[in-house]
């Protein structure tokens, strides 16, 4: 992962020896230092790539509307349409495959 | 302009020339590509020139100004339902009639080439010999009636990368199956645009022949 400041670090889906989706262990409060810990499944929506959530966040500020979204990235309105289709299949695809795998 | 407005797409300038459809589409796109057709049908009028198929250009032959630009406009009607009913059997996703005519309009564009290039007088007499069946190639003409043969070549190709491409991206279609559908697609506009042309020339009583 590239050295980025704080603000700007990423948080990996994958493992990155062997591919597998990671899992949460310890959450800790940045306040009170109180630790939980655990095995908690990231939501799908951390799991997406980097581009594919500011693709989400960027949809949901342009309230829905594909003609604003297409604006935004100075492409066609078929052009944001086929990404947003390609977004929705890999949800799905992730969904599927929590629900396929049981909860941890 | 916010930051992801300001990422393009590598070789910007690539893009727009084999795909201009990821930047433009629907209606910017069906007025641009309507513009093009409309204008290159004007010139092509000058020259005695026909778009007499969804592919074809043929030069030599006289006809009422505004023949040439409702063989345009006829053209990229017959291919855009094609390719609209293409997109309905083969896209599992849902995509508006607009984007697929507009694209398909502006996928015209290099006929406005084509038209141009026939003005080369060379061009324009030596393909009037061969419509008047004179298949003799007169050695002063050759070399602007080969010139524009090879403009009319390279822009029907670029033509064709454009058609599919506005296909692909206006439907949200890719792969073997998109590719043997636009193929069958061009077939069959190919023969449906013939029979449509000459339908208009049955209705309007035109008469097309060998420019005098």
């Amino acid at each position: 992962m590239a050295q980025d400041t704080p603000e700007k670090r990423l948080l990996p889906s994958e493992c990155p020896s062997c591919g597998q989706t990671l899992a949460a262990k310890r959450l800790e409060c940045s306040r009170c230092g109180t630790a939980v810990e655990g095995a908690f499944t990231l939501p799908v929506l951390l799991r997406l790539t980097p581009e594919e959530q500011e693709l989400t966040v960027n949809f949901l500020k342009c309230g829905g509307a594909l003609k604003d979204l297409a604006r935004v990235y100075g492409v066609s309105y078929p052009t944001i349409r086929n990404r947003l289709d390609a977004l929705m299949a890999r949800v799905k695809a992730l969904e599927s495959g929590e629900n396929g795998g049981g909860r941890t | 302009m916010t930051e992801q407005a300001q990422r393009r797409p590598r070789r910007h300038w690539v893009t727009w020339l084999v795909n201009p459809f990821h930047f433009v589409a629907g209606g910017q796109a069906l007025g641009a590509g309507l513009a093009a057709i409309v204008v290159a049908g004007l010139v092509a009028s000058v020259s005695d020139s026909h778009f007499d198929g969804v592919l074809d250009f043929h030069t030599g032959l006289a006809a009422p100004f505004w023949l040439p630009v409702a063989e345009g406009l006829i053209d990229w009607l017959v291919l855009g339902v094609l390719l609209f009913l293409a997109g309905l059997v083969l896209s599992r996703t849902k995509f508006r009639a607009v984007d697929v005519f507009g694209t398909q309009a502006l996928a015209r564009w290099p006929t406005l080439l084509m038209a141009l290039a026939a003005l080369l007088p060379g061009y324009r007499q030596q393909s009037a010999r061969f419509a008047a069946f004179d298949f003799s190639l007169v050695p002063a003409y050759a070399p602007e009636f080969f010139t524009t043969l090879l403009v009319v070549f390279i822009a029907i190709l670029w033509m064709v990368v454009l058609m599919y491409r506005a296909f692909a991206v206006s439907c949200n279609v890719s792969g073997g199956r998109a590719i043997g559908l636009f193929v069958f697609a061009l077939i069959v506009g190919e023969v449906a645009s013939k029979v449509a042309l000459y339908l208009v020339l049955q209705a309007t009583g035109v008469a097309v022949g060998p420019v005098p």
